[in-house]
């Protein structure tokens, strides 16, 4: 199910906010998880069935290093191995095996074989990667000793499936909401604080990210057709702020929601398009993330206590990795690689990077530029695509858009409102929390607006599902 | 152990959730905006959920090639999927009042504001909206289907014609070809597709108006609204005096305008607000000219004349009942112009085949001197298959008397080949169960005819409980009547052009009652008369080689050709059959590879002229074989 569909808004929620408030205290994760159940099954039911199985897999394991550990058999690393192994193998499987045998043909064709057998394509399950690394999480924790076993199974799926942040995140580590999931209180503050949050987020997505993409859509379908720099910059712009808007749009209404439910969840965005350095830009855009593999794969690896070279190479790999968690293809590879460039580039040179020593607003410029560098090789279907774009962006390109491609006057409405909520706005968690009764009677405008837009256009889903 | 913090959320962590502050409520203004917020959030959810829920609208009537494809959306519908659930989101959708309503006010305010068009839109110039897929082909198909149209067409004009009515076709041409100066630069709205109906239509004989060249006489004005798709008040003039020439011939009179500047009206100004539970797309052009027609305009009536003669009847969609603008000026236009009173059985939606069947079936006993069906191009150069179904009308008809044609009677000058083995519609008491349909099946390529209506499948019972649908399938085409109580013979000719190698006729349940259909006979005729069988005899073999028979036969004209082959073995054979002309020209009447080497043809000869021999072209058949040849004639009534 979709945030911003009708079914979500005018049946599922309506539907589960009236239940949930009915429901009693002891059984109020129980419903959580059913509901969830239901979102997540509205896509296909079958797939309810994968995450059971991934939830009861690190419920029992986490429990197993616990045992082990009581019982003085060590502390209990062949269970977090066991985790490691199904886990990455789900993921694995239903996340790169296609791209794996895709590539396998493309190297059995390229030495001389027909590379023509049969395969059937597996199908990725939405939000996998999201649940896959929040199972992880609680496992690895529980092993660090950073978080206590979850007792009743009930909590721990209503953990994994909580279905405000399940397909796209913010991906929430269990030690996040412990409490919370054990006893967490339903205020007014609350919930006008997740009304907001969710009235913002939907504003985001449809009233900006769905109007400025048709731009960005067009841009890239014309790269090697004719598209000239001017439309491959201002398609580049379009696609940042669609991505921007409709990600960070999806994890307000989530942070939303969570409010709703009595959750506090972690914040995900917090202005990403004004840092001041790539560095800077990663602790703001898709937090969890970041901190997620910070915390698990780049430490992990050794992190900077191993010498420059050895960071340089962990912050390589550690973007890479991250790369290849967004999609099964060589653009996400190639722009993850991009990534880790440049923040090993800024860590090699300190603060002395050319535009470091530069005034603020050029350096927010030169490193929103270089994220939009970023942005063509995440958006592109293929690096021939991408490598067109660069092309047409460097005047390599055609003559210029057909008419008919040009942005409209509600596109170029996005792109200005766009631009102005990027750089001169707060963040909408700092929106959130300080409600300014203007700001907040403006709000419900949006939302009325927002809410006849969605009717006016069928549902389009969020960017994110597809990672 | 790791805890969480609530910091600011200002400070970037990753692990930072969000923090609720103290002072959310702390002023009045703070509290107000609250309050607001909150009943506003729950009023527009909660409020939609709850008006959807309990007054849903209507959803939308799908016709032709939609309603087709949102039925196999229904039927391979899957809880395990998720493809049921992407229903239950359509159904949910389509039936929202509130989105209806909210849309009414908002697509417009979209367009006029931003000049903004849906997806499936494409804005011209000069403000003009054009359907995307009203541009694109329908398929590989498209020719086959116009022609099957046209062939259909034909075959009901002379039902007609033998009744003493005549048929007028009126093709209206797309919107996006009339105004193609206003399509995008390079937008090509493949104007041929529609000059292909009128072209198909006339050589199969058919009365049709040429509303094309008509429009493009006029081009330069606006002919079309600027978004919608139906033609505007100077359209429907334009269109309404060229239907009447067409009808009432020097005799039309080109009817007098009167014109004024529209002003809003208290509907308008609901429809802009939404109230308007019909609303459309978008509101009118506004400002527009209004049209009226001047003087005393001939009666239009929705409903036929209890007694007495009937008047023109016309029959047609939301062009001929558009609910944009002045719903009968179309009508008036050409009441006005022939100088008769109309009967008007089109609507706006509808598709004009069933409605006209409708109408005829109001006035059984009785035909209008003047049928006229408007059909939109767009149905048929646009669309995946033609949308037409014929059976309906021609069930609504009193048939022609037609000749019995016996299965397997070597003694009949023309005769069919038994049913296959397995066939089940026999006559008796048929229950009709969901899961079982009855057929009848002539083998396949052992009988292969031309589908220009001169065979006919007749059908004599009575359906004595719920309904039955009878289906005339020629395996690439479907013709489907629905066949209730009250009903004591079905004839149903098979049409669509083209040479059909299978015919099944199938009797299934319609709708979920039970169903019981007493059949008492099931035969095919010919809507001709078959003349002397004549031997074929061995000929002067072709130039490839290939074995020649030839049929020397009374030169006259005739509407079809039996032949029913005898060539010795299984093996299927490819065969052609050619006339010989009497003024010596040779045309083609069939070509067909692997058919059954006892085959039954039935042919159309395609030609007025009279022939003088038939000559039947094998791959095979070395020894000397009785193959027979049968002109079939008009039957004169």
């Amino acid at each position: 199910m979709v945030f911003s569909s009708s079914i979500f808004l005018y049946a599922f929620l309506p539907a589960f906010l009236l239940l949930y408030a009915l429901t009693p205290r002891v059984l109020k994760a129980a419903a959580i998880t059913l509901a969830s159940f239901v979102f997540y099954g509205w896509w296909r039911p079958d797939f309810v069935l994968l995450m059971l199985f991934s939830s009861a897999v690190d419920y029992w394991l986490a429990r197993a290093i616990v045992a082990d550990r009581a019982a003085g058999r060590g502390r209990g690393k062949r269970w977090l191995v066991t985790s490691m192994v199904v886990n990455l193998g789900l993921l694995g499987w239903f996340k790169y095996a296609n791209f794996g045998v895709e590539t396998f043909r493309a190297l059995l064709r390229a030495c001389g074989f027909a590379g023509d057998f049969a395969w059937v394509d597996v199908v990725l399950p939405v939000g996998i990667s999201f649940y896959t690394f929040q199972t992880m999480s609680y496992t690895i924790d529980v092993y660090r000793d950073r978080a206590h076993t979850v007792s009743r199974f009930v909590d721990f799926l209503c953990y994994v499936s909580m279905f405000p942040q399940l397909v796209a995140g913010p991906i929430v580590r269990y030690a996040v909401v412990e409490e919370e999931l054990r006893s967490r209180t339903r205020t007014w503050a609350k919930c006008y604080q997740g009304i907001l949050l969710l009235q913002i987020g939907l504003a985001k997505k449809v009233l900006l990210a769905d109007l400025v993409a048709p731009v960005a859509d067009g841009a890239f379908a014309a790269a090697g057709f004719g598209l000239d720099a001017a439309g491959a910059w201002l398609g580049i712009v379009a696609y940042a702020l669609q991505i921007y808007f409709d990600f960070s749009g999806y994890s307000d209404m989530a942070i939303g929601l969570g409010l709703l439910l009595g959750f506090h969840f972690p914040i995900n965005f917090d202005r990403p398009y004004a840092a001041q350095s790539i560095t800077e830009f990663w602790r703001r855009w898709h937090m969890t993330l970041s901190s997620f593999l910070r915390d698990y794969l780049y430490i992990a690896l050794g992190g900077n206590r191993l010498g420059p070279v050895r960071t340089y190479v962990n912050l390589m790999a550690t973007m890479l990795l991250g790369g290849l968690w967004h999609g099964a293809a060589w653009t996400f590879v190639a722009w993850g690689a991009y990534q880790g460039f440049w923040l090993v580039v800024e860590r090699f040179a300190g603060g002395r990077t050319c535009y470091a020593s530069a005034p603020v607003p050029v350096r927010i410029a030169c490193t929103f530029v270089l994220a939009l560098g970023g942005w063509v090789l995440f958006r592109a279907h293929g690096m021939g695509e991408a490598g067109a774009f660069f092309a047409a962006m460097f005047g390599g390109g055609g003559a210029g858009l057909p008419a008919e491609s040009a942005p409209d006057l509600l596109a170029w409405t996005g792109l200005v409102v766009g631009g102005f909520v990027v750089w001169g706005t707060p963040s909408s968690q700092r929106l959130a929390s300080r409600a300014a009764p203007a700001f907040v009677l403006l709000l419900q405008g949006l939302f009325a607006l927002a809410l006849l837009h969605l009717h006016y256009q069928d549902d389009v889903p969020f960017l994110y599902f597809q990672f | 152990m790791h805890t969480a913090t609530r910091s600011d959320p200002r400070q970037p962590g990753g692990n930072d959730v969000i923090a609720t502050p103290a002072t959310l409520f702390a002023t009045r203004a703070q509290r107000f905006a609250a309050a607001t917020a909150i009943a506003w959030f729950a009023l527009l959810l909660f409020g939609t959920a709850l008006v959807d829920a309990v007054a849903p609208v209507p959803r939308p009537e799908l016709i032709g090639a939609e309603a087709a494809t949102a039925e196999r959306a229904r039927a391979a519908a899957r809880f395990a999927d998720g493809t049921l659930a992407r229903q239950v989101e359509l159904v949910q959708r389509e039936s929202s009042r509130v989105r209806r309503y909210a849309l009414a006010a908002y697509v417009p305010l979209l367009y006029r504001a931003f000049g903004v068009v849906r997806d499936t839109q494409l804005l011209g110039s000069d403000g003009f909206v054009f359907l995307r897929n009203r541009l694109a082909p329908g398929g590989r198909d498209q020719g086959e289907h116009v022609r099957a149209f046209a062939s259909s067409c034909a075959t009901l004009a002379r039902w007609l014609d033998r009744l003493g009515s005549r048929l007028v076709v009126v093709p209206i041409p797309r919107k996006e070809v009339v105004m193609h100066d206003r399509l995008p630069a390079g937008v090509d709205p493949g104007r041929e597709r529609d000059v292909m109906v009128y072209d198909q239509l006339r050589r199969a004989g058919v009365d049709v108006v040429d509303l094309l060249a008509a429009f493009e006489a006029h081009i330069g004005e606006p002919l079309f609204g600027r978004a919608d798709t139906h033609w505007s008040q100077t359209g429907m003039v334009v269109a309404g005096a060229a239907v009447a020439r067409q009808v009432a011939g020097a005799a039309a009179r080109a009817p007098a305008l009167v014109t004024a500047i529209a002003h809003t009206e208290p509907w308008q100004l609901a429809y802009a607000l939404g109230l308007d539970p019909s609303a459309a797309t978008f509101l009118p052009d506004r400002p527009s000219v209004v049209c009226a027609v001047q003087g005393p305009v001939p009666p239009i009536a929705p409903r036929p004349p209890a007694d007495g003669a009937l008047p023109v009847l016309l029959t047609g969609t939301s062009f001929s009942a558009n609910h944009i603008g002045d719903p009968t000026l179309f009508v008036e236009a050409l009441a006005a112009g022939i100088g008769q009173p109309v009967w008007s059985a089109a609507r706006a939606g509808g598709n004009p085949f069933p409605l006209l069947a409708a109408a005829l079936e109001r006035v059984v006993g009785r035909c209008p001197p003047v049928v006229v069906v408007e059909v939109p191009n767009h149905m048929l150069v646009s669309a995946s298959a033609s949308p037409h179904d014929f059976a309906g009308v021609f069930a609504a008809l009193p048939p022609p008397a037609g000749t019995v044609l016996p299965h397997g009677d070597a003694a009949a000058p023309f005769d069919l080949p038994p049913l296959a083995r397995g066939s089940t519609l026999l006559p008796g008491r048929l229950e009709l169960r969901p899961t079982k349909a009855h057929f009848a099946r002539l083998p396949w390529d052992g009988f292969v005819c031309s589908r220009d209506g001169t065979l006919l499948v007749e059908l004599r019972g009575r359906v004595v409980a719920g309904a039955a649908a009878v289906v005339v399938d020629t395996g690439d085409r479907q013709s489907t009547f629905v066949w209730r109580a009250g009903r004591e013979r079905v004839v149903i000719p098979v049409v669509g052009g083209g040479t059909a190698r299978r015919l099944d006729v199938v009797v299934r349940r319609h709708g979920s009652e039970p169903a019981v259909l007493e059949l008492g006979s099931l035969q095919f005729a010919a809507d001709a008369e078959p003349g002397p069988a004549v031997a074929a005899q061995r000929s002067a073999p072709a130039a490839d080689g290939a074995v020649v028979y030839r049929a020397d036969v009374a030169a006259a004209p005739a509407v079809g050709i039996g032949v029913r082959l005898a060539v010795p073995g299984t093996t299927r054979i490819d065969v052609r059959i050619d006339l010989e002309l009497a003024d010596g020209r040779t045309v083609a009447a069939l070509v067909a590879n692997a058919v059954q080497p006892k085959a039954h043809l039935l042919v159309a000869a395609g030609t007025d002229e009279p022939i003088r021999a038939v000559r039947i072209v094998t791959g095979g058949a070395e020894p000397r074989v009785p193959h027979r040849v049968v002109l079939l004639h008009r039957r004169r009534e």
